[in-house]
């Protein structure tokens, strides 16, 4: 039992190698997370159908500086990840899109 | 003692010479001695463009060593400086300008809105373009826009007088020195930087200065205050609020922190709480006054930490130098000498703000203020329907105005929500056009092109039609309900 465990939670080198689609990031969770996340915020819990995977959102000010720092904390809670600060941008965050590309990366 | 606001960094470069007075979140820093130098090569510039006494020049610019010496300059020529928010849309820049009525318009960002026959400042990448327009008051020193309920922003007219009440209070109030390195965060179309620049520049310290992307990157911000040793620093509650709780400061080391001013707005009890406990070699104050007062009041935040507080901390007493009123219906009062003559070519708003008593001119803050048995004074809302939100003051009439001119609003409502902290944000109430295709990112993209960020609604709720009162206007107390 106690070897299944520390196989598991491994950070070696070779055992994510071997185990790539254990910890490997789902990008539809991930892009579903972060969908879930912006209706409930933004838009009140209701899909209207206009936020689309390339919607400027933070160019654009749909999302507001606050809102984007609770996503992101959202995001590293469940993915396991960690934005350093400058990360925290519109480089990275201004799109669903660009979200779901961003936070897998960190995850590899 | 100063008569004139720039004197006080004159003296200081005197004083201080090699020592810095301006650093950059890069890195960039500069020496008193350089900053004077630059300073005069900018003002030599702008007088032999007949820029001098009675002018008023509108500065669009990030907040920079350069922009920084720019102001100083237009005040060593006997001029106004009037920071403007670069990032503000046109049309609103264009209400702005068309006020103000600017003898010069400087920039380093100007891009297509910088005109013909432009001219580049000396010591840095400004541009100035200059105008030819009728002198007025020579004692002004800096004018702040602010919004307006009437539909169009308010220029509030600061004179060397003011500002250097304002900032001599400060002095002899907080312990600040040399050695001290302050924080620079609240942009320079707000009136908290008044402070910043001034009162560090005025006892030979540093002023740390925070560009706009990383005062909105709260776990930047947290990082840096660290890093870059701040020890004084004045901000919003809203700022503080998302650095304790997104600024992963419980790792960091914040011994240097010695003062932490904040106002704008109320603090949420169990944040500032929450902050003390991790700065605890901090002293922390409640400043209160809206711009056209500057700073009116004080309270030092008692410690140990009164864990039974559970309301907000009162803002305090006022200012030895100020004097205070409240009238019968609660509303606060203010006189003395950091009190604005006035808004900029606005009679109809000057003959509402000011009241004449015993002699003397008081300024209405609008704000509705209870004295407790220990006689501080308590903020208990406003009288009218204006919102405070980090720091900012919105017209919720102005916000209405904007939201009808999309095509699809056929009507709409503006109040006051709080989020889950208890901080103050704009909520809309909107009923729309028959057939209309309305919807929430195309309002908030309506939005963007009229208003500046923090005007723009956080919340917008779409209703069939909004509630009216027996006398048929929208029901504001009806919609408060709504969650």
């Amino acid at each position: 039992m106690r070897e299944t465990i520390l196989f598991l939670y491994s950070h070696t080198p070779i055992a994510n190698k071997q185990n790539a689609n254990l910890f490997a990031m789902n990008k539809d969770e991930i892009r579903s997370t972060v969908r879930a996340f912006l209706i409930d915020n933004i838009f009140g819990g209701k899909d209207d159908g206009k936020l689309q995977d390339d919607t400027a959102l933070i160019s654009s000010r749909i999302m507001d500086s606050i809102i984007a720092l609770k996503l992101v904390s959202h995001l590293e809670d469940k993915f396991h990840v960690e934005l350093e600060a400058h990360e925290v941008d519109q480089d990275n965050l201004d799109t669903i899109n660009k979200m779901v590309e961003f936070i897998s990366s960190k995850g590899k | 003692m100063s008569s004139r606001l720039q004197e006080i960094f004159f003296s200081s470069a005197k004083k201080f010479g090699e020592r810095i007075p301006l650093e950059e979140i890069s890195g960039h820093s500069i020496s008193y001695s350089e900053l004077e130098k630059s300073v005069r090569e900018k003002s030599a510039f702008l007088s032999a463009n007949k820029i001098g006494k009675g002018c008023r020049v509108a500065v669009l610019a990030p907040k920079s060593i350069d922009t920084i010496s720019t102001l100083f300059a237009i005040l060593e020529c006997g001029a106004a400086y009037i920071p403007i928010d670069a990032e503000i849309p046109d049309e609103r820049l264009q209400q702005i300008l068309g006020n103000l009525n600017p003898h010069a318009l400087i920039g380093s960002q100007l891009g297509a809105r910088n005109p013909e026959n432009s001219f580049n400042l000396p010591n840095g990448k400004s541009v100035a373009t200059f105008f030819t327009a009728e002198n007025h008051s020579e004692d002004l020193a800096y004018i702040l826009y602010t919004s307006g309920s009437t539909g169009a922003p308010k220029g509030v007219c600061i004179t060397h007088g003011n500002a250097l009440a304002f900032i001599n209070w400060c002095a002899k109030t907080f312990p600040v020195n040399e050695n001290d390195r302050f924080s620079s965060i609240a942009p320079l179309h707000f009136d908290l930087s008044v402070f910043d620049l001034y009162v560090s520049l005025g006892c030979g310290a540093t002023g740390v200065l925070f560009d706009e992307a990383t005062t909105k990157n709260a776990r930047m911000m947290g990082e840096l205050l660290c890093k870059k040793d701040i020890s004084v620093c004045y901000a919003t509650p809203s700022l503080l609020s998302l650095v304790l709780n997104f600024g992963k400061i419980e790792s960091r080391d914040f011994s240097k922190m010695r003062l932490v001013l904040f106002a704008g707005e109320v603090f949420p009890v169990q944040h500032l709480h929450a902050l003390m406990k991790l700065w605890d070699n901090t002293t922390f104050y409640n400043l209160y006054g809206p711009t056209e007062t500057n700073v009116c009041s004080h309270y030092r935040i008692p410690v140990p930490i009164d864990e039974s507080q559970s309301e907000p901390y009162p803002i305090g007493k006022i200012c030895l130098h100020l004097e205070g009123k409240i009238t019968g219906e609660g509303e606060l009062l203010i006189a003395g000498e950091n009190v604005t003559i006035g808004y900029w070519q606005r009679i109809d708003l000057n003959s509402k703000a000011f009241v004449q008593y015993e002699g003397k001119t008081f300024y209405k803050t609008g704000d509705r203020i209870e004295e407790n048995a220990k006689g501080d004074l308590i903020f208990r809302g406003r009288i009218d329907r204006m919102i405070k939100k980090r720091g900012y003051r919105i017209e919720p009439e102005e916000v209405e105005a904007t939201l009808l001119r999309h095509a699809d609003v056929l009507e709409a409502a503006v109040i006051e929500g709080k989020d889950a902290d208890g901080y103050s944000l704009i909520k809309a109430f909107l009923s729309l056009r028959k057939n209309s295709e309305g919807n929430l990112i195309s309002i908030k993209q309506h939005c963007l092109e009229l208003l500046p960020a923090y005007m723009i609604p956080e919340k917008i709720i779409f209703m069939e039609s909004l509630p009216k009162t027996s006398s048929g206007k929208v029901d504001l107390k009806e919609l408060a309900k709504i969650k």
